[in-house]
């Protein structure tokens, strides 16, 4: 039993962290550097002030589980995991014995979470946050692992198709700007809606300092850099989905430009939201003639990332590292007073030569894992 | 008369050397290439149907390169991959639209091919519900959208049935008589059926290709 439970362990607590590891850091990044240790405590004395308020970390635990529950099960239909199915020929009490350490391991951010919840509303006196915090953990601990054997039992069962889905399939065809943003909706929303979250929450601390204060256009450059280069998760996910799921694509007679210009499509519509909140919170003692170039810099930033991409196979983390670096550069140039016009330019032509340079001469090879139709299904 | 040049052809990975020639010239027909298993043959096609960076020169009889003119050799090359991977939530409607679009094939043109392979039945559904041999007739389908001077088909028999070998062979057969395409074909199976002959046979072994 303890080499189940260690293989388990192997296929779904350590994938499940590997392949969100971007979405972690993320988190860790929100919240350990911005929040000091009083600043926690007082956050999570307020949320266990009232049953109302709990609601908040609540929903966000209920949201974490299904997104674990949501990859258990896709990862128990993947063709190498099938062997897994096997399990549901063990007596009930023992497939229970042997999903729950690995359920416990990926639960643990919420199970942390909650355990200091809980002391500090035992500090606080607040006995009946304790008990309801202690029931939702349980439930979501049971909702898992229920859900998980289900799977086991039920994994010869039909897939049904939604009526509404059979429908749409039958009257329209997606058109090729759709196929990554359904991909990363079905795949990776918690990666899409992370990275939305930030960049507009950015976005929006940002335009709202300059109701407080009359600072120049510097201020809003910076914070549109960050806010647009927090996207490089989703280019990356974008380049890798091209190049694994849409590898036949290459041998289409589409040119560079069009290429790139679908590129642009899909992260405009991705942008639209940070589109938008530039332009509704667009400070008014600014000059309107930066507007259209915040839209502009924006792109330029992704077609940079994206043509870089290109130059030699790259992991998200070094991704990540030389992103930085790239944002530390900008951010000079900024400061420097450099136009935010010259910059766009600069960015989007060393982006788009980098795309045309390399991206015949570019070979993608494919990690065995990512080479399944099922995980996206 | 010739249809595809090749001149100094060599692919590596990692240092490693797949595949080498200086030259090789591929008349117009049909062509079966053969080989053992990892020798190369689907890194030779998928380089000749600009899947794959190599070095060299890949040309059409009028000139028409891979390296130079990409975007309308792409047009006239098709390739039907061996073991075809697609994003499971699409369709097999969406992905003959779109590539059939971008071949210059018209909807009607598309649906001709889609019926002769019997895809309509299951077009509709998600690609994450087919079989091996619907994947593989959907695959097939795409390399025969457009007008391409040459189809490379990389183990087209695998996981079909009987009914849709015959469905292939007529397809093969009616694209050589009606459209003159020539056709690069990867099989462990004897390829059988096609009326149009001759079939020149290349074997791909120790790092080269040569007409056997």
């Amino acid at each position: 039993m303890k080499n189940i439970i260690l293989t388990l362990n192997r296929i779904f607590a350590l994938e499940f962290y590997r392949l969100n590891a971007a979405f972690f850091l993320v988190l860790i990044g929100l919240c350990a550097g911005f929040m000091s240790g009083v600043e926690h405590q007082a956050l999570a004395a307020y949320f266990t002030s009232s049953p109302f308020l709990l609601l908040v970390p609540v929903l966000c635990w209920f949201f974490y589980a299904g997104k674990v529950i949501s990859f258990n099960q896709k990862t128990s239909n993947l063709p190498e995991n099938i062997f897994i199915r096997d399990l549901f020929l063990l007596k009930r009490h023992i497939q229970w014995a042997t999903a729950l350490p690995f359920i416990l391991s990926e639960l643990m951010p919420i199970i942390l979470y909650s355990i200091f919840l809980a002391l500090v509303a035992i500090d606080k006196s607040m006995l009946w946050s304790v008990a309801l915090i202690s029931i939702v953990i349980i439930m979501i601990v049971l909702m898992t692992t229920i859900a998980f054997i289900r799977t086991l039992n039920h994994s010869l069962s039909e897939t049904k198709v939604w009526a509404l889905r059979h429908y749409l399939n039958s009257r329209f065809s997606r058109f090729h700007f759709q196929f990554f943003i359904e991909w990363i909706v079905r795949r990776d929303f918690a990666v899409l809606m992370g990275t939305k979250l930030f960049s507009c929450l950015l976005l929006l601390a940002i335009t709202n300092l300059y109701q407080t204060d009359r600072y120049d256009w510097r201020l809003l450059a910076m914070g549109l850099t960050i806010a647009f280069a927090g996207h490089l998760v989703l280019i990356f996910h974008f380049q890798r989905f091209e190049e694994i799921y849409l590898s036949f694509i290459r041998n289409l007679p589409l040119s560079i430009v069009k290429r790139l210009l679908n590129f642009i499509l899909v992260f405009t519509l991705i942008s639209l939201p940070d589109f938008g909140l530039i332009i509704r919170n667009f400070p008014s003692f600014l000059s309107t003639g930066i507007l259209p170039f915040t839209i502009v810099f924006g792109i330029s930033i992704f077609i940079l990332i994206y043509g870089y991409l290109y130059t030699s196979p790259v992991s998200l983390e070094k991704l990540i590292q030389r992103s930085f670096a790239l944002i530390i550069i900008i951010l000079i140039l900024i400061l420097f007073n450099i136009p935010l016009w010259v910059i766009s330019v600069v960015l989007l032509t060393t982006g788009s030569i980098l795309y045309k340079k390399h991206y015949y001469a570019f070979e993608f090879i494919a990690p065995l894992k990512s080479k399944n139709n099922s995980q996206d299904s | 008369m010739i249809m595809l040049t090749i001149k100094n052809f060599s692919k590596s990975y990692y240092q490693e050397k797949i595949l080498s020639f200086p030259e090789l010239k591929i008349p117009k027909g049909i062509h079966w290439v053969k080989g053992e298993n990892g020798s190369g043959k689907t890194t030779f096609f998928k380089a000749l149907s600009g899947l794959l960076p190599y070095h060299g020169e890949i040309s059409f009889d009028d000139g028409i390169s891979l390296n130079n003119n990409p975007v309308h050799f792409r047009k006239l090359i098709n390739y039907g991959e061996a073991e075809p991977l697609y994003p499971g939530f699409l369709t097999a409607k969406d992905i003959i639209r779109f590539v059939g679009k971008t071949k210059g094939s018209s909807v009607s043109h598309q649906k001709k091919i889609t019926e002769h392979f019997e895809i309509p039945a299951f077009e509709e559904k998600s690609c994450q519900t087919y079989s091996s041999g619907m994947l593989k007739k959907l695959s097939l389908a795409l390399a025969f959208l457009g007008t391409p001077r040459c189809i490379i088909l990389d183990e087209p028999l695998i996981t079909l049935d009987e009914h849709a070998r015959c469905r292939l062979f007529d397809m093969i057969n009616d694209s050589i008589r009606k459209d003159g395409t020539s056709f690069l074909i990867s099989s462990h199976q004897v390829i059988e059926n096609i009326s149009i002959g001759p079939i020149n046979t290349y074997t791909i072994q120790d790092k080269t290709i040569t007409l056997a």
